[in-house]
């Protein structure tokens, strides 16, 4: 009975020991009770070009459509010299129309040609008939019918001055009528052989376009569309340059600004190329509270893609943000409570938390702008026994060991480690 | 003629202590011994292989890579294997001899009596490796021990390190130990306490200065 009880008593007392003392561990305030910290899994930050992209998909599309217009009034419709498909050059023929009234034209041109003419000969010939006229000396009796009818009257109002003077004066005034009369004619002439060769012009100038005018194409490209009815636009013209075109959702566009690069993808097997967004609309194609926006945008391809036909679909990432040789470590060991912070396994063999600050965020990889440098080693596993500056130890891990190695170690970290392990209580 | 039964001399001690004074020849001697050794060497395998007692090694682990980290784990791991045989021999040979030398006891039969004294010694070790593991608590603050008083106490290492030894498991291992050899042997009951009691005192001491220039060589090292 003795016995059970003092047994008793001592297995009391031994538990109360135990207890009190994991309190005492416990409730450590003042880190009185040194604590170590047990690690089986980590890794390593490490220096890694990091992108953010956005997946979208696209479509091959002709960088430009010109359109071809036909006036009507310039003419009437003869045919179509292109058709649809053809690949076209700049100055290649397209169509060709026949200059409305033509043969008016040509008529009424000539018929002036002629009038003028005539009309130019008929003051030839006066000017002849002027220039050989010579001004009769004073005979007042036999006054042949003077070409200068109306110059008697004046010549007559002067019959009281003395006649012979009368005579002289009407004998110059007389040459000077004629040389008058003469250079008028002659700046008509000048006239009217002015316009001659206006209308000849005219007339040369029609006959050269000819009755039939054939309009060239102003662009290189392929022929898509021939309006056979005659409506605007005539002909489209698409330019064989390719871009690539697709459409962002409302959340897309906001990430996205022009200039991104973008990695385009045409099929599977085939390898990446960059091309670049070279436009991306601010407009949608229909605002309206009820639909969902879509953004137009274009992807310019920076080497040519030969093999690619307009309508001919590729994945494209955009890259939107991109942190280059950025300090990454991977997302998980990263933890956050009232701040981010990681357990940094330090050179002193202490664990430490350490407050950190990140960017960019990618594929479970993060860019750590502050706090880490590259190839520090931080801890993973088991996060319940990580406390702040406390010694930390490892268990040996099978997998990461290379048995034959074993004795390749030098002599002196064999001794070392050897007599830690001796030495160790 | 006595089979040695380990478990029942814990158990039973009177009886199989009795057992022990009138057998002429003991069986399993040997086997246990071996099975013993096996025992200590893969204990202290574990805890090493743990990563038990290797926070000095884990300085300096950021220059090095993946591999030679482990492999100086190992190397870790060898030297603690080497231990093992030594305070294996020493728990069951240099400590019984000192007490044959004190007490008329066969030696052998002394070392029957260190049989379990090892056992309680290995089975404190292996309560070291969760307290390790799951709670960061080392041997020399231990719940079990004297240790976590003497760190609230002081900051004096070897202080902490001499309490630290001082565990539960130790006192049993005293009471057992002197209880027996007080049955085993006719030495008067207060030689035998003082003279056990001593005996362990000095092997604390001598743990605390090992650990204390365990330290001192971590630093050397680094």
């Amino acid at each position: 009975m003795k016995k059970k009880y003092k047994l008793r008593i001592i297995g009391i007392l031994a538990l109360l020991f135990v207890t009190t003392n994991a309190f005492m561990i416990y409730f450590d305030q003042d880190n009185k009770v040194e604590q170590k910290s047990y690690i089986n899994e980590w890794s390593k930050s490490f220096t890694f070009d990091l992108y953010k992209e956005l997946h979208t998909e696209g479509v091959f599309a002709s960088t430009e459509a010109k359109p071809v217009y036909f006036d009507e009034s310039l003419g009437s419709f003869q045919e179509f010299i292109t058709s649809e498909g053809t690949e076209v050059s700049e100055g290649d023929e397209l169509y060709e129309y026949e200059v409305n009234n033509y043969e008016q034209q040509q008529r009424s041109l000539e018929e002036k040609a002629d009038r003028l003419e005539e009309e130019i000969s008929a003051i030839e010939d006066y000017i002849d008939e002027i220039e050989s006229f010579t001004v009769p000396e004073s005979e007042n009796d036999d006054r042949p019918s003077s070409p200068f009818p109306g110059l008697n009257d004046d010549s007559t109002d002067n019959d009281t001055n003395d006649e012979e003077s009368q005579d002289e004066t009407s004998t110059v005034d007389t040459e000077f009528l004629k040389e008058e009369k003469l250079a008028q004619k002659e700046m008509e002439l000048a006239q009217k052989e002015a316009m001659l060769t206006t209308t000849e012009n005219q007339l040369e100038s029609l006959e050269e376009d000819g009755q039939t005018i054939t309009v060239e194409s102003p662009v290189s490209g392929v022929v898509t569309e021939i309006s056979e009815d005659l409506q605007a636009p005539l002909i489209t013209i698409k330019a064989t340059s390719l871009q690539i075109e697709g459409e962002l959702n409302e959340s897309e566009r906001k990430e996205v600004e022009e200039g991104q690069t973008v990695e385009i993808q045409v099929s599977e097997n085939d390898n990446r190329t960059t091309g670049s967004l070279e436009t991306v609309r601010q407009f949608p194609d229909e605002v309206s509270v009820n639909t969902f926006s879509e953004y137009g945008f274009s992807v310019n391809t920076e080497e040519s893609f030969e093999e690619a036909l307009p309508g001919y679909h590729a994945e494209l990432d955009i890259i939107t943000e991109e942190a280059e040789e950025a300090t990454v470590a991977f997302k998980n060991l990263l933890i956050t409570e009232e701040d981010l912070y990681a357990w940094v396994m330090t050179e002193n063999g202490d664990l430490e938390r350490r407050v950190i600050e990140t960017e960019l965020e990618e594929n479970g990889l993060v860019e750590v702008t502050s706090g880490l440098e590259s190839g520090e080693w931080l801890a993973y596993t088991p996060r319940d026994e990580f406390r702040n500056n406390a010694p930390f130890f490892t268990p040996i891990d099978f997998d990461e060991l290379y048995i034959q190695e074993l004795f390749d170690v030098d002599e002196t970290t064999m001794k070392t480690y050897g007599l830690l392990g001796l030495l160790a209580r | 003629m006595y089979a040695i039964n380990l478990l029942k001399l814990f158990s039973r001690r009177e009886d199989h202590l009795f057992k022990i004074n009138e057998a002429e020849r003991l069986k399993n001697f040997w086997n246990l011994t071996f099975i013993l050794l096996a025992l200590t060497i893969l204990t202290f395998i574990w805890t090493s292989w743990m990563g038990l007692g290797t926070d000095g090694i884990s300085a300096d682990m950021t220059d090095l890579n993946r591999i030679e980290y482990e492999l100086n784990k190992v190397w870790f791991l060898l030297g603690r294997a080497a231990y093992a045989i030594l305070l294996f021999v020493f728990v069951l040979f240099i400590s019984s001899f000192i007490f044959w030398l004190f007490n008329d006891v066969a030696y052998k039969k002394i070392i029957v009596l260190q049989m379990n004294v090892l056992l309680v010694m290995l089975l404190e070790r292996v309560i070291w490796i969760p307290l390790m593991v799951y709670a960061g608590i080392d041997w020399y603050v231990s719940p079990f021990s004297f240790g976590v008083i003497a760190a609230y106490i002081t900051d004096i290492e070897w202080v902490i390190y001499f309490f630290g030894a001082l565990s539960l498991f130790q006192l049993w291992i005293i009471w057992y130990q002197a209880k027996s050899l007080r049955y085993l042997s006719s030495t008067k009951k207060q030689w035998v306490w003082i003279g056990v009691v001593f005996w362990h005192i000095l092997l604390w001491a001598g743990t605390a200065a090992l650990s204390y220039f365990d330290m001192s060589l971590l630093y050397l090292i680094r």
